[in-house]
């Protein structure tokens, strides 16, 4: 066959016509007339003429000019080969841990297209189930920081690593060859196989059994040195039991912000919520609080006594002395309390409470003095608490640092004993007393090491710095209590040049692994044996790895721990009481000990108590404020500075009123002055006025002088009106009214009157026509009062998710925060009337109680179902969805903030700037920040200026599981929907749902009857609903209130 | 002709002829401008100018420049917004619904009520639009066709009520303030000596012949204009306070509104014309026309609408105290007492106790005093929308909302910036406009002329 076979296109082409030939060679067949339309040129000549010479000129110059005119091409590059775990779009979760030294998180971590973006609680975990703080889970941003150091440094330059190890190892092998000393300071560390790797590196300088050359020294900035001490005294180990909330009926705490800073607050604060939730049988439990400083875990107490600080320890023996005598015991020596708010009341009935609950109570301190602990050790043993609420069998192993080490370190480098100093994770420069000099003792060790991840005050004065990874780029393992493990993992490659601390002590120690392999070592050979039913590591492993966590309960108790009751000596230790003004250095509920300080979704976050945000202050008792300081603080009302000096330190701090604070007492929070808002440090560090006392630390100070200097200081508070004026906000009763009362007298609805002037409940009033909600879903929430502790974790969660743009303190101080989500606190009035009854003195009213009850409330938009914001859009941005959601449509938004004036609640946020790229929030808006910006959550437009937002119910969430629950064919299951804010509560206290759904938990809290909408009488309809509030008391303290004026018209 | 009685006081005084009321009014046109003239428009420019930098400022910038909160969303521009609208409301009372009643001596100050009013209103609008978020979408607001889809813009909003009521308002205005100028302009036109003034002159009289016929047709388009205006003035004013009344905020949400507001605009129009016109009578020398009578009518409208603003102000406190409701009592009680009873007492002593002394006719007839309290009266105007808004918002149902609203110097700026526009404009216009109807004037020189009623008498 001819395989040359040939086609034709036609019959001319096959025949060579002439014609075709011709044409065949012309692209066009017709003739274009590109001459005429270039120019008249000559028929033959091609030269260009300078006619079109300037008309291709210009059209180059303007061709030229539209393409610069063109945005400029920001290119996304797809993956060459894709991870199979990575698709574009869907977040992965990975389980990991978080652990600084002061808090502790078992945690999921939600990564984006391989960028970590959401921290929440991991459910598995029996440590802190599902649970955690706003410090944890904030921390997501500290690992995009760019003040984060970025290579290791030497003697401040830039060093590579190579040069470093070498430099490093040559020093340390000197010391080791002439057999000096090497110290390691850190916070503590309880990874099995991070002090595996400390040990390893050790052995390089303790070459004989019992050596001290190389000693690792653990130092808490928030030190527990005390309890430990009382714990070795009175049980011989030096350990931390543990609590348990959740089985504790009564609790009972002098000065131990345990929902905030004290041991494991993540923990506690899920078993906590849970338990002041009243049950079936209207029962909940009830919660004694003694303290000075109006802390947060104080301002949720039932019964909140306000004592002077060095009357902590005669509030412990009182009330052991009066537990002791009831059940025939001796009684220890005692004290007197100036008291001015029935503290001596409170402790009997205290007492009263936990006698009857004996075994089911907790007894609970935070003063670091061993004396009072060990008083307050005898109590729960008196009650029998141990075995029951409190485990001896599972120490808690954050807390570990013994200041009699640190006071011993330091001494040891004054005398020059000490040749190298490695320091990890802790900040002694900043942190420690002034007293004990360590910064010149500093000075005296001939090589320092920091291991730090970003620059601390210790850092910056170490010869090396080789900085660690952020604990999201690292592997660990984490051993917060008893036999239960966790482990971290890494959920991103190194941003900078830094190596995990672990690898590098084990490099210099000679040992060329990786930590992860030795980690994986390490578990091979200890914790391969402990699994059941796990022959093979690498299952074993991958599971571990898999669900974060790794947890053996110990089959049986190691036996009874032997208690040897120390209270009568402690007692004689005590230290009398002070007449003097008194400060309290305490640990604010975002900031803490300022380990992370420069994060700016912590310094937005307001304190708890007093809603003041950036910056640290005197909190003093308005009463003691007087007419000498500005109580009423707001934007144009500034703060005055004071000076309050002490031991030849002093510091000028403007004056905020919290009431509650014990009259004649002062607190400023630790953890200030540290971090940064862009050059400016934010407020001012404390830490050295702290002092020793009795070889312990003691952040709780007599003999304080303070002095207004005049000066004006402008603070930022979220919040400048403190009461609730007699209004229904939150809704508030007595467990005894609660129990004793139908719902009517203490959850009234409102009844409006209607044309006919007959009363009807609000639900049957429309001006207009409902929304079709009864069909479909419902999305709703129910936010329990009682649960809700005031913590903030959710609102650092929605910023976090909803990309909420940090505003500043400027902004805050003009009430432009822009939180989707704020927790609203309101104190109680002496002049609060009961609802509607009595004379109004609304002046009197304005003002705080000395002492007042606090209430929190979680504030975010209510999803009306006649939302007010809907009707006065001009241009329908914000409309109403068949499924109960009030939305907004930034795209759409004209700005008019009609719809934030009308929203009763004002909820709704406006973009006053461009926070993006606003020049006024460079240093605060992390959104601002080349890298900080990689925390934004993609599936969140980052609004633009001049539209409305306000919270959506996280409608991102709703999609993504409506769509899951489509793939699965089945309805949206209960709790398989999370809100940010929901999920960062465990749903403790805010719980999000389908309230047209009865499987959903929502449908029948709403059906509760403790339930009710905020301003129901205004007919809005909301899809928010609250449970009222019940106080573990007989009676509240504003129907109290009404009885007075009554008597006195009858007498 | 229509004959007066000889005791009422003349409307046009000095034995002026029909000539002279020519010469009169044109004099500015034609002349030049004094010195004082020149420092005036100096000022009011560079004040216009000022505000027109604060308002590029907050385009730039964004609405933060303002000294607005979350809490407090409007303040001042509102504020503003509502007061110049109410200042546009003399303009067309005087002309259309005084014309309805025959009401002569309305003829010497319709024309500048009516620049006024188109000024005012010019400036009322510009704060609907600064104000939004994003001023480039503003046209958003207007029902038009687009490429969305079903897009379309909310009726039930009462901002969108607002911008029909505006843009119809001052469109009525506008036509209704032209179509009276036609004649003057062509008096302008005919005796203009230049080129270019004749060309213009002559292009903004439309061809006026004043024949006849022309005369018909205008006086009977004036009535259909006069009687189409004559709603306008109660509606505009009604739907603004619609923006408050229906909304949920206590103090805001009061069904008084719709009357106070209007009797509140046409209170606060006549103080400003008062203002406006004694200046002007004196600057271009029309004492002859603006007469202390026409001050006295004025002054008397200005009794009666302050009165019925008091009447408002006190039932609206009966009310909060009758309805039991807890969020409106206070709201109506930290009024008067809380952190802004110093507006509030501005608000009461401007508007309801300052015009009461018009009682005594020696103080309504004294130029002096009546210039005093039409300043009054313009502040305490400005106050009580200033309370409205922002006394109603910064303690509204939730007390942790609670805050307080301070100005910046952009808002500052942006206001005193609208009251120089306002004046630049307004002193353009007295150079370039007629600023008497002259020839409607004339046809009440016979009846209600001095001279002629002096003949009279004889």
């Amino acid at each position: 066959m001819n395989s040359s076979k040939k086609y034709w296109n036609s019959l001319e082409q096959l025949n060579n016509d002439p014609e075709f030939v011709k044409s065949a060679n012309n692209e066009f067949s017709e003739h274009i007339p590109v001459d005429e339309f270039v120019g008249k040129q000559k028929e033959n000549g091609n030269a260009t003429s300078r006619r079109d010479f300037l008309k291709f000129l210009g059209f180059s110059i303007t061709a030229a000019t539209l393409a610069a005119c063109e945005a400029p091409v920001m290119k996304s590059i797809p993956y060459v080969v894709k991870p199979e775990e990575i698709t574009p779009g869907v977040p992965n979760y990975y389980a990991s841990s978080y652990y600084d030294g002061n808090d502790y998180g078992s945690i999921l971590v939600k990564t984006r297209e391989g960028r970590p973006i959401f921290i929440e609680g991991n459910k598995m975990s029996n440590v802190t189930k599902g649970r955690l703080t706003a410090r944890i889970n904030s921390s997501v941003l500290s690992l995009y920081d760019s003040r984060r150091y970025n290579a290791p440094k030497v003697n401040g330059e830039d060093a590579d690593w190579t040069a470093i190890d070498v430099d490093v190892k040559s020093k340390l092998n000197g010391i080791a060859a002439k057999g000096g000393n090497v110290r390691l300071l850190s916070y503590s560390i309880n990874s099995p196989s991070t002090l595996a790797a400390i040990e390893s590196f050790g052995s390089k300088f303790n070459l004989e059994e019992g050596s001290t050359n190389f000693k690792h020294v653990q130092y808490d900035a928030i030190s527990y040195s005390g309890m430990l001490e009382a714990n070795e005294k009175d049980f011989g180990k030096s350990m931390i039991p543990d609590y348990d909330f959740s089985k504790a009926n009564v609790v009972v705490s002098i000065d131990a912000d345990f929902l905030s800073n004290w041991l494991m607050s993540s923990a506690y604060l899920n078993d906590y919520s849970k338990k002041r939730i009243p049950n079936a049988d209207k029962k909940m439990s009830k919660h004694y609080h003694f303290e000075a400083l109006m802390s947060l875990t104080g301002s949720n107490a039932d019964v909140r006594g306000a004592v002077k600080p060095s009357e902590l320890g005669v509030v412990a023996t009182s009330l052991y002395n009066k537990i002791a005598s009831s059940l025939g015991e001796s009684s220890i020596k005692s004290g007197s309390i100036n008291d001015d708010n029935g503290v001596e009341d409170k402790i009997a009935s205290a007492a009263k409470d936990l006698l009857s609950n004996k075994g089911k109570s907790i007894v609970a301190c935070g003063v670091n003095d061993p004396n009072i602990q060990s008083i307050v050790n005898a109590i729960n043993n008196l009650l029998g608490n141990y075995g029951n609420t409190i485990d001896l069998n599972n120490p808690i192993k954050l807390k570990n640092g013994r200041d009699a080490e640190v006071i011993n370190l330091i001494s040891e480098m004054k005398s020059g004993k000490i040749d190298g100093l490695l320091v990890y994770g802790c900040d002694p420069s900043y942190s420690l007393p002034a007293e004990l000099g360590f910064n010149e003792a500093m000075e005296k060790v001939g090589l320092t090491i920091s291991l730090d991840c970003k620059p601390t005050f210790t850092s910056e004065k170490c010869s090396y710095v080789a900085p660690d990874n952020n604990f999201l780029e690292s592997w660990n393992d984490l051993n917060p209590k008893g036999n239960y493990y966790s482990i971290q993992q890494p959920t991103i490659n190194p941003l900078y040049s830094t190596r995990q601390m672990q690898t590098s002590l084990l490099s210099w120690a000679g040992n060329s692994n990786d930590f992860y392999d030795f980690m994986r070592k390490n578990w091979e050979t200890n914790m391969l044996p402990l699994a059941d039913g796990m022959p093979f590591f690498d299952g074993f492993w991958n599971q571990v790895v898999h669900d974060g966590i790794f947890e053996i309960k110990p089959t049986q108790p190691e036996g009874e721990v032997s208690f040897t009751n120390n209270a009568s000596s402690a007692a004689q230790g005590l230290k009398s009481s002070d007449s003097g003004l008194e400060l309290v250095l305490y640990a604010s509920n975002a900031i803490a000990d300022g380990s992370n300080g420069e994060n700016p979704w912590l310094q937005e976050l307001p304190d708890a108590v007093t809603k003041v945000v950036w910056d640290n202050y005197i909190a003093m008792n308005p009463v003691d404020m007087g007419s000498e300081y500005e109580v009423k603080t707001a934007q144009e009302t500034p703060a005055d500075l004071a000076k309050v000096l002490i031991g030849g330190l002093e510091v000028s701090l403007p004056v905020v009123a919290s009431p509650g604070q014990k009259i004649g007492t002062i607190g400023i929070a630790i953890g200030y002055g540290k971090g940064k808002a862009g050059k400016e440090l934010i407020g001012k560090n404390v830490f050295p006025m702290s002092t020793v006392n009795n070889g312990n630390i003691s952040r709780n100070l007599s003999g304080v002088t303070i002095e207004k200097t005049g000066e004006k200081f402008p603070i930022a508070s979220t919040q400048t009106h403190h009461t609730m004026m007699g209004r229904k906000i939150v809704n508030e009763t007595s467990l005894e009214t609660y129990k004793s009362k139908t719902r009517e007298t203490w959850n009234e609805s409102a009844l409006l009157v209607d044309a006919f002037g007959r009363k009807k409940p609000i639900e049957e009033l429309n001006l207009w026509n409902e929304h079709p909600i009864a069909q479909g879903h419902r999305w709703g929430m129910s936010i329990d009062l009682n649960a809700c502790t005031g913590c903030g974790a959710c609102v650092t969660a929605c910023h976090a998710e909803n990309n909420v743009p940090v505003v500043g303190k400027d902004e805050v101080r003009r009430t432009r925060t822009m939180s989707w989500m704020r927790i609203d606190r309101y104190y109680s009035s002496d002049a609060d009337p009961k609802r509607n009854e009595g004379k109004k003195d609304y002046q009197a009213m304005e003002n705080p109680a000395a002492y007042p009850e606090v209430v929190y409330q979680p504030l975010m938009c209510q999803h009306c179902n006649h939302a007010p914001c809907e009707t006065v859009c001009p241009v329908a941005a914000t409309t109403h969805s068949n499924e109960g959601l009030n939305q907004m449509t930034y795209n759409r938004c004209v700005g008019t903030r009609y719809c934030a004036n009308n929203c009763p609640f004002k909820v709704r946020r406006f973009n006053w700037f461009n926070y993006v790229a606003d020049e006024k929030f460079v240093d605060v808006n992390p959104a601002q920040d080349e890298l900080m910006r990689m925390v934004l959550n993609p599936d969140v437009t980052v609004r633009s200026r001049g539209v409305m937002e306000k919270c959506s119910m996280c409608v991102q969430r709703i999609q993504a599981g409506k769509l899951e629950a489509k793939k699965k064919s089945e309805p949206v299951q209960n709790g398989a929907i999370k809100t940010a804010c929901s999920a960062a509560c465990n749903d403790n206290a805010i719980v999000f749902g389908d309230i047209n759904d009865e499987k959903h938990t929502i449908w029948s809290l709403v059906k509760d009857e403790r339930s009710y909408n905020m301003l129901e009488e205004i007919g809005v309809k909301p899809n928010i609903y609250y449970q009222t509030k019940v106080r573990n008391v007989p009676t509240p303290s504003y129907e109290k209130n009404i009885e007075k004026p009554v008597e006195e018209h009858s007498a | 002709m229509h004959k007066e009685s000889a005791i009422r006081t003349p409307l046009i005084l000095d034995s002026k002829t029909y000539h002279q009321i020519t010469e009169d009014v044109c004099a500015p046109v034609e002349g030049k401008a004094n010195r004082l003239w020149y420092i005036a428009f100096t000022i009011s420019a560079i004040t216009a100018l000022w505000g027109l930098g604060c308002i590029t400022y907050t385009i730039g910038r964004g609405i933060g420049v303002w000294g607005l909160n979350t809490t407090v969303g409007w303040a001042w521009d509102i504020t503003n917004f509502v007061w110049w609208v109410g200042i546009g409301h003399a303009g067309t009372l005087i002309s259309a619904v005084l014309l309805l009643f025959r009401q002569k001596w309305r003829m010497a100050i319709n024309r500048s009520a009516e620049a006024m009013t188109i000024f005012a209103v010019i400036m009322a609008a510009l704060f609907p639009g600064i104000h939004m978020g994003r001023i480039w979408m503003a046209y958003w607001v207007f029902p038009l066709p687009n490429t969305f889809g079903s897009l379309w813009v909310n009726f039930n909003s009462p901002l969108l009520w607002d911008v029909f009521a505006i843009s119809t308002y001052f469109s009525v205005s506008l036509v209704f303030w032209y179509i009276g100028l036609i004649p003057d302009f062509a008096t302008i036109r005919d005796r203009a000596q230049r080129a270019i003034p004749k060309k213009i002159y002559s292009i903004l009289a439309f061809g006026w012949s004043g024949n006849a016929k022309a005369w018909i047709r205008f006086e009977e388009v004036s009535l259909v204009l006069a009687g189409l205006a004559t709603p306008l003035v109660f509606s505009v004013h009604s739907i603004v306070s619609m923006d408050f009344a229906t909304s949920v905020i206590p103090g805001w949400h009061t069904t008084i509104f719709p009357p106070y507001f209007v009797a509140g605009a046409i209170f606060s129009g006549f103080a400003m014309v008062q203002t406006l016109l004694l200046m002007v009578r004196k600057v271009v020398s029309l004492e002859a026309y603006i007469t202390p009578k026409h001050i006295e009518y004025m002054n008397i409208v200005i009794i009666i609408t302050g009165s019925m603003v008091g009447v408002a102000y006190l039932t609206e406190l009966f009310i909060a105290w009758y309805s039991g409701v807890e969020y409106e009592q206070y709201a109506f009680l930290n009024r008067a007492t809380g952190p802004y009873w110093w507006a509030y007492w501005s608000m009461m002593t401007c508007n309801v106790i300052t015009p009461q002394i018009f009682w005594f006719k020696k103080i309504r007839t004294s130029l002096m005093a009546s210039f005093i309290i039409s300043i009054f009266v313009n502040i305490g105007m400005w106050f009580e929308r200033f309370v409205i808004i922002v006394t109603s918002l910064h303690r509204d149902f939730i007390p942790s909302n609670w805050s307080m609203f301070h100005p910046t110097f952009v808002d500052i700026g942006i206001f005193i910036g609208t009251i120089g526009i306002f004046f630049t404009l307004f002193l353009l216009y007295s150079r370039t406009f007629p600023v008497l109807a002259l020839n409607e004037l004339k046809s009440i020189l016979k009846s209600s002329g001095n001279n002629y009623k002096s003949k009279q008498n004889h």
